[in-house]
């Protein structure tokens, strides 16, 4: 199915949660997502599935040091 | 009992050769435990304002806390205070290792340095003897040399040094102190006071660790790091990767300080200058401070180029000889490491510095003849060891360019002063503002110019509500989230205060702010009152410890307005209310107006006075620091 992350179309497979998408996408886990501007728990981020036309974004985290 | 310890501080008069112990009541010491606050504590009730920072009449402070020594991870750093060369201000700057913790092992809270010597010297440590001793054979010499004499003369390989390189004897006003040859006190000039003392270094002798108060409970906090680790994938990558495992990711947001600040994006060396490359290629090992599980040093090597003794450099020494300087070759920016650990540089400063002078001459303000030959065009790796050398050395354009980059611009002239991307005369670090306003404010703000590790970066308020970082916000008051990093408004700007008292505290208790802080690190605010209770037995709370932090900015805000520092003086660089013109982040640029509106709320929830940004009576009184008032008669 084919959702859009921060602003460009991504082709995922059915089924697919946040954690899914994350490790695809080669982000660690410690990332902020919003979908269709909903932010996902953390602990959401195994189980939330992710839907046809689903606007995501992925905030990585840059900190300090 | 709730009891404090009383402080051990020994006072050396270099310009009489008199060495005395006095103690600070605990009491007292209870108010200012540690660090900078304890440092900037001795220097207004002892030394006078208006005094030249590299005069016999600077007060140079080392100081650990009433924790240090004791054996967990991110517990062993050293702090030096003083009136900063660079910026006029109080100067404030930290390094790890082992130097600290075996210091406080030998009894010490701190020492004083009074005076000038009059000719070069060394203190040497051990236990209760201390003993001023002849430096005249190692003043000059690189920090590697001068480690290997100094244990040769004393046959004594169990000692730690602190030490001045060739930089800091020149008076360098970014000249750092080099401890271990890789670890710095780096920032504000702190080595050129030192050098301006005859002051080439401070030795201890190795002693027994300092034990726990309730073994049991401190055990207990120390064995969770194992635990705490496996679940912390950041201080776990900090680990494996370093402090520059970010680089390329700053870059892919368009983020990474490039080209002197002029562009947030480094397609052409962000690959090869990130951590992960410097991981998997000349990585030896990776290093550590006294009792610390994290072990996020670098030891790199190149062979024939760069040796593992002056460790590795950092994100902020990989972006400042890296991307500041448009540099792409991981093996320079080594070597640049290398070569200000051995001379005792500043790295952020130096790479800074170097930045602006390759702006200036790239746009004629540097014309060839006062750049000697040198092509100091971005991207020209093969000058910067030249540079660097001509820098500690005071020769030719390094005479120049060791004045920090204002002071270099004010004599260029010309509009040079706006290429100087610096607060206060200090070089800013590689985080840009643009993307962290929050740190861009407390840049604007801190007392010692501007610094990276004074405050939390803005983006783990976008972590999800049920995130470590969130949850251990809560713990100071920290409740809004954000769906980006860039806003700046009310609540971000109280996240800016709150998070700098936190921050404040770590850099008064000696504490490593990778394995102690508020929000991401290994141990959160709840572990820090435990770390107190069963360290030392100091039953303190939250309350105390964040009224700790926040008297220690207010002293040094203090010190500063005895010098004359207020408001005006809280500026960011023009250039970063500028939109940027390339790269993932094109358009994007501080808003003055939001910025400015911010600053002037800052000053109004930290209780200063709106006309001038300096604390207020009330404020002062409020913090226990009511002595200061009458403080201004020493002007």
């Amino acid at each position: 199915m084919d959702i859009q992350v921060n602003g460009k179309p991504q082709s995922i497979p059915e089924d697919y949660t946040v954690s899914m998408l994350l490790h695809h996408m080669n982000y660690p886990k410690s990332v902020a997502v919003f979908i269709n501007g909903r932010q996902v728990l953390l602990g959401e981020y195994d189980d939330f599935g992710l839907n046809e036309r689903d606007v995501v974004k992925i905030i990585r985290i840059l900190g300090g040091g | 009992m709730n009891l404090f310890p009383d402080a051990r501080v020994l006072e050396v008069d270099l310009a009489n050769k008199k060495i005395t112990t006095k103690v600070i009541p605990g009491e007292i010491y209870r108010l200012y435990p540690g660090g900078s606050a304890l440092g900037v504590y001795l220097l207004l009730q002892n030394m006078k304002a208006g005094i030249d920072p590299l005069s016999p009449d600077n007060m140079l402070v080392f100081s650990v806390s009433a924790l240090t020594g004791l054996p967990i991870s991110g517990i062993s750093r050293l702090t030096v205070t003083a009136k900063s060369p660079l910026t006029g201000t109080i100067g404030d700057s930290q390094s790890g290792g082992f130097f600290p913790s075996h210091f406080k092992a030998n009894g010490w809270d701190a020492i004083v340095f009074l005076g000038k010597a009059e000719a070069p010297v060394y203190l040497y440590i051990d236990g209760d003897k201390a003993e001023i001793k002849s430096a005249k054979n190692i003043w000059g010499k690189v920090t590697g040399e001068a480690e290997a004499l100094i244990k040769e003369e004393l046959c004594d390989n169990d000692i730690e040094i602190a030490q001045i390189g060739p930089a800091g004897e020149k008076l360098v006003k970014y000249a750092c102190i080099i401890n271990m040859c890789n670890r710095a006190n780096g920032r504000n000039g702190m080595g050129a006071v030192m050098g301006s003392k005859n002051l080439k270094a401070v030795v201890v002798k190795k002693a027994k660790g300092v034990k726990p108060y309730n073994r049991e409970g401190f055990s207990e906090l120390a064995k969770s790091v194992k635990e705490r680790l496996e679940k912390n994938e950041t201080v776990a990558g900090l680990g494996k990767y370093g402090t520059d495992g970010d680089l390329e990711g700053f870059h892919t947001e368009g983020f990474l300080p490039t080209k002197n600040w002029t562009t947030g994006y480094f397609p052409e060396g962000a690959g090869n200058t990130t951590g992960t490359t410097m991981y998997e290629t000349i990585l030896k090992e990776r290093d550590t401070c006294y009792a610390c599980a994290v072990r996020c040093k670098r030891v790199v090597e190149v062979p024939g180029v760069v040796d593992p003794l002056y460790g590795g450099p950092e994100y902020e020494t990989c972006a400042t000889f890296g991307s500041y300087c448009g540099v792409t070759e991981l093996e320079t920016i080594a070597l640049a490491n290398q070569l200000c650990n051995m001379y005792g540089l500043d790295t952020i400063s130096c790479g800074a510095t170097i930045a602006f002078a390759m702006e200036c001459y790239e746009k004629g303000l540097i014309d060839d003849k006062a750049a000697e030959g040198l092509l100091l065009r971005f991207g020209n790796s093969s000058v910067i060891a030249e540079v660097i050398e001509k820098i500690a050395n005071r020769e030719g354009i390094g005479d120049l360019l060791a004045e920090g980059s204002l002071r270099a611009a004010r004599k260029i002239g010309r509009g040079a002063e706006k290429l100087s991307i610096s607060v206060k005369g200090q070089e800013l670090p590689a985080h840009m503002p643009q993307y962290k306003p929050s740190v861009g404010l407390v840049y604007a703000v801190n007392p010692f110019g501007a610094d990276h590790q004074s405050s939390e970066h803005d983006v783990f308020l976008v972590m999800p509500p049920d995130s470590r970082e969130r949850q251990r916000l809560l713990k100071i008051g920290i409740w809004k989230g954000y769906d980006n990093p860039f806003e700046l408004d009310d609540e971000k700007v109280r996240f800016a205060l709150e998070s700098q008292k936190y921050f404040s505290i770590l850099d008064t208790l000696c504490l490593c702010q990778f394995v102690w802080g508020p929000s991401w690190e290994l141990y959160g605010p709840d572990d820090i009152v435990e770390l107190c209770r069963n360290g030392i037995g100091w039953d303190t709370s939250l309350h105390e410890l964040m009224l700790i932090g926040e008297r220690r900015i207010n002293m040094m805000r203090f010190f500063n307005s005895r010098e004359g520092f207020d408001k005006k003086d809280d500026k960011l660089p023009d250039r970063l209310f500028e939109p940027f013109i390339d790269g993932p982040s094109e358009g994007v640029s501080l808003d003055k107006t939001s910025f400015e509106r911010a600053t002037e709320t800052y000053y109004e929830l930290a209780g200063w006075d709106k006309d001038t940004g300096n604390p207020t009576k009330a404020c002062l009184k409020r913090l226990s620091l009511g002595w200061l008032i009458d403080n201004k008669q020493t002007v």
